[in-house]
């Protein structure tokens, strides 16, 4: 890859997983076909489904729904993993059961 | 006219999380014909081939989801008898002034279904400005975009009390009962779908343990190709598509589920068999809701009976 990556761990997955710095952590997981990480189902930010917490690390977040993610959690590291792009290496703890 | 009562499900209001991104999705990709912008910022919609002045209405909010889904009945009268009979049903039931928050909708009631879903009904809406021609009408009155969804179509609800919601489509709304899955019990139903007039469905209930949810809103295309040139179409606009192109069993139509920029579900639904009120009603068994539902694949995955918005 010629983009910038950062690297993801993942709490109970012993491999590390190459992200890019430009997109959104769960499209950089499915373009990789790496779906059963994080549960993947809409990617807008609506569903719920991949949600994460982000235990280090920096990264951003666009609008995802407040029936999932509260204004605490947000504050406290919970996040979508469809709405969340990375600005470092991360480590994160999937919140989720895979339902796939 | 021989379709009485309710005609159709002919509106639905949603609620999008980023309101230009939703727009850019259901006019460009959908198809969707622009309407306006209410004096609150909302946005309205119709398919090319609908006559009433919007069918879709987005409104940007912390959370996607459902605001409302509309039904039209036959006439004004028809519409006070309803409301005279919601309330007698035990529903909390309101009304809301003609030419209100809906531009070009008469008069609406808005009504509490026991699963935590409001509808309104409404008997008169005015004739939309871009309208399908009237005298020597060509098929379209300008060529359609994108995939060219030419209206709403029906939509799947969940919540809990699926049993009451259902008794009052039937009972007071007068729907028809057209196919009901089985809940692995035997006895009760996990989901039913209901219709109003001739298309095999304006509507179906699932039983879910939270209130006012929403599986998928679905909009018509004509036939089994423009189901494929629709996948097409998603792909080179990265639509997330959730399953499909397919058929289902039940209802025999054929469709593809995908999901709109916010995450909620959306289906571009083809054929299905026509829906006679004397037809008896067809039943799915909890073990072949699989087929049912995937006619293809035969097998239900526990996300598409989980993910909702």
């Amino acid at each position: 890859m010629d983009e910038e990556t950062f690297l993801l761990k993942v709490k109970g997955l012993q491999r590390v997983i190459r992200v890019r710095s430009d997109q959104f952590l769960l499209k950089s997981l499915w373009q990789q076909s790496e779906e059963n990480v994080i549960p993947l189902r809409c990617m807008g930010g609506g569903c719920g489904q991949c949600k994460i917490r982000i235990l280090s690390g920096s990264y951003r977040t666009e609008k995802m729904s407040a029936a999932h993610v509260s204004q605490a959690e947000l504050a406290s590291g919970f996040v979508l993993a469809c709405k969340t792009v990375p600005l470092s290496d991360l480590y994160i703890e999937v919140v989720k059961q895979d339902l796939s | 006219m021989a379709i009485k009562g309710v005609l159709r499900a002919g509106f639905i209001q949603m609620r999008v999380l980023n309101l230009d991104e939703a727009v850019q999705y259901y006019r460009d990709v959908m198809g969707l014909d622009y309407v306006d912008k209410t004096a609150d910022g909302r946005v309205m919609f119709k398919g090319y081939d609908e006559f009433d002045h919007h069918s879709l209405t987005l409104r940007e909010a912390a959370e996607p989801g459902l605001d409302y889904m509309g039904f039209k009945v036959e006439s004004a009268e028809i519409l006070e008898e309803y409301a005279k009979q919601t309330a007698e049903f035990g529903l909390k039931i309101e009304a809301v002034p003609a030419q209100s928050d809906q531009p070009g909708f008469g008069k609406r009631y808005a009504v509490d279904l026991p699963t935590g879903h409001r509808i309104d009904l409404y008997s008169e809406v005015e004739l939309a400005a871009d309208h399908p021609e009237l005298t020597n009408p060509n098929i379209w009155q300008h060529e359609p975009k994108g995939i060219g969804v030419t209206g709403f179509d029906h939509a799947l609800l969940f919540g809990p009390n699926a049993k009451d919601t259902v008794r009052y489509f039937t009972d007071v709304l007068g729907l028809s009962i057209v196919e009901i899955a089985k809940a692995p019990d035997g006895e009760n139903n996990l989901c039913v779908w209901l219709t109003g007039n001739n298309k095999a469905h304006d509507v179906a209930v699932l039983e879910f343990p939270e209130p006012g949810k929403i599986h998928h809103f679905a909009f018509k295309l004509e036939s089994w190709n423009d189901i494929g040139r629709a996948a097409d179409l998603m792909s080179i606009n990265n639509i997330k598509i959730d399953a499909g192109p397919m058929r289902h069993g039940v209802t025999r139509g054929q469709t593809i589920y995908f999901f709109d920029p916010s995450g909620n579900r959306n289906e571009v639904y083809a054929g299905g068999y026509a829906h006679f009120p004397d037809m008896p009603v067809r039943v799915w068994d909890f073990d072949h809701v699989g087929k049912g539902i995937f006619y293809y694949s035969r097998t239900l995955n526990d996300a598409f009976l989980t993910v909702v918005t």
